[in-house]
């Protein structure tokens, strides 16, 4: 089924700009093609433009951060035909909708020793929930969800590292006791999250009771 | 109309007393027999799972086997209780190690019914009796609609677009906004006050700049923090705001001409009510 979706697509060039805009596009796309098929669609008609590429590149439609790989079905029974597209961080835009993610990576930085390289992997694929969060957006020392997906994981993996993972994140100036509702604020909506960042806390309490 | 009890020991007692109030009295008005739970625990909001989840769910459990008791469905006053409560019959159903703990205590029927006020009130009081108690119509007034911090897990349990449906059959105009899924910070507020009072108080100005009236809200924590701390909200932000909260049941009763402040909990506010 072709869709002829009407598009209002965030435009800022953190080099020259002072302001972003938004430019409107109206496209014919067929369902079964992806967020990322669009994108390129929207680089045809405009040359100018630039998005993020490659497996863990999101952006931000309608409010909710999500992958690219999502299909354009499943984007329009959610949200309808008119839908703005942004970076996932407004404040964070470097091109359009790419976002610079140097923020995001220096939370890894936190976790890594307690951590193998190779949950970095499993990091990069928690970057739509880093930038989901209302916290974050007023509070840019603010740990982040996507650490604490990672942290919520990797006590388990890592049990001999639980204990120092938890300390990590049991900091009332930056970490889990800021945490936010972000149920809906990513799609397709994930609704463990809650429950997850729920059975931190739990935890964080039990360490310091141990203590 | 089934059997219904009403669950208003809500959150904050002493900031969110005319959500509890206005909802007692908008029954009386319609002469509609659904009684408060007496003695059950108080809500504590489900944002409180992270600090004792047994706790939190021992007491929604508790108030499930009064509700059993009295072979009754539940009508909540506002959404935090209403999500609380819909966790705790949900993990019920779930979690057979918790639902034999919870056999071992309590008598609780799975086939509760739990209602948020305004599914109850489109469903069961029905928009055609609403319509004919009406006697002042909100047609000039804009207002913002805030569904709280939860909406997204609320709107498993409940129809969200019954407070529209509710809202828009008193004639009222509602205004769009950017920042409506937004939270409102009372989760944090313990923690960082400052930022909470940063979160609530950006959602207000963005619903002042787009010309509301007023706000209705949905969930007590949004009460506590957009009425309660709005004068906090406003040294946070650096404006003014001076916008009046309301809960549902408030703004049916004034618009079937129910004037009286104190009958309604508007001399409760902490922004004071200047609609009438």
């Amino acid at each position: 089924m072709t869709y002829k979706l009407r598009l209002s697509v965030f435009r800022f060039d953190a080099k020259c700009d002072y302001l972003p805009f938004y430019k409107k596009h109206i496209i014919q796309i067929d369902g079964d093609k992806t967020v990322e098929q669009l994108l390129a669609v929207i680089k045809e008609e405009d040359g100018l433009f630039d998005y993020p590429v490659g497996k863990n590149a999101a952006i931000k439609i309608d409010g909710k951060n999500l992958f690219t790989n999502v299909k354009i079905s499943n984007i329009v029974s959610e949200f309808g035909k008119e839908l703005t597209l942004m970076p996932m961080s407004t404040k964070r835009a470097k091109k359009d909708l790419i976002v610079n993610t140097d923020d995001f990576y220096d939370r890894f930085d936190l976790i890594d020793p307690f951590v193998d390289s190779n949950d970095k992997k499993r990091f990069d694929e928690l970057v739509i929930y880093h930038y989901a969060s209302d916290t974050y957006l007023y509070d840019d020392t603010f740990q982040g969800d996507g650490l604490f997906l990672l942290a919520y994981e990797m006590t388990k993996k890592h049990f001999s590292q639980a204990g120092d993972i938890l300390d990590l994140i049991d900091n009332e100036e930056t970490g889990i006791w800021l945490h936010t509702n972000i149920c809906g604020k990513t799609f397709p909506t994930d609704f463990t999250i809650e429950g997850k960042i729920n059975e931190l806390k739990s935890e964080v309490l039990k360490r310091r009771a141990q203590a | 109309m089934k059997k219904y009890v009403l669950y208003d020991s809500i959150i904050d007692v002493n900031s969110t007393s005319p959500l509890v109030k206005s909802t007692n009295k908008l029954f009386r008005f319609l002469n509609i027999k659904v009684p408060s739970l007496k003695n059950v625990p108080r809500d504590i909001g489900c944002e409180s799972i992270g600090l004792d989840e047994n706790a939190f769910h021992d007491a929604n459990a508790k108030i499930l086997s009064l509700v059993t008791e009295a072979k009754s469905d539940i009508v909540c006053a506002e959404d935090s209780s209403f999500l609380s409560l819909n966790l705790t019959l949900s993990k019920l159903k779930e979690d057979e190690k918790f639902k034999s703990a919870m056999e071992e205590k309590y008598q609780i029927s799975p086939e509760i019914n739990i209602l948020s006020l305004a599914d109850f009130l489109v469903n069961e009081v029905g928009i055609t009796k609403i319509k004919k108690n009406i006697k002042n119509s909100f047609e000039k007034f804009n207002a913002a609609l805030y569904l709280g911090s939860y909406q997204c897990q609320v709107k498993r349990y409940s129809d969200n677009s019954n407070y529209n449906k509710l809202l828009e059959t008193i004639g009222l105009n509602l205004v769009d906004y950017d920042l409506k899924n937004q939270v409102c910070g009372y989760e944090i507020n313990d923690v960082n006050s400052a930022l909470s009072y940063k979160l609530a108080g950006s959602l207000m100005l963005d619903i002042f700049d787009n010309a509301a009236d007023f706000v209705v809200i949905s969930d007590a924590r949004s009460f506590v923090m957009f009425d309660k701390h709005q004068k906090e909200l406003e040294k946070r932000v650096g404006r003014d705001i001076d916008l009046s909260v309301f809960g549902i049941a408030e703004l049916l009763l004034l618009s079937f001409g129910v004037v009286n402040k104190s009958d309604i909990g508007l001399d409760n506010h902490a922004v004071e009510v200047k609609l009438i």
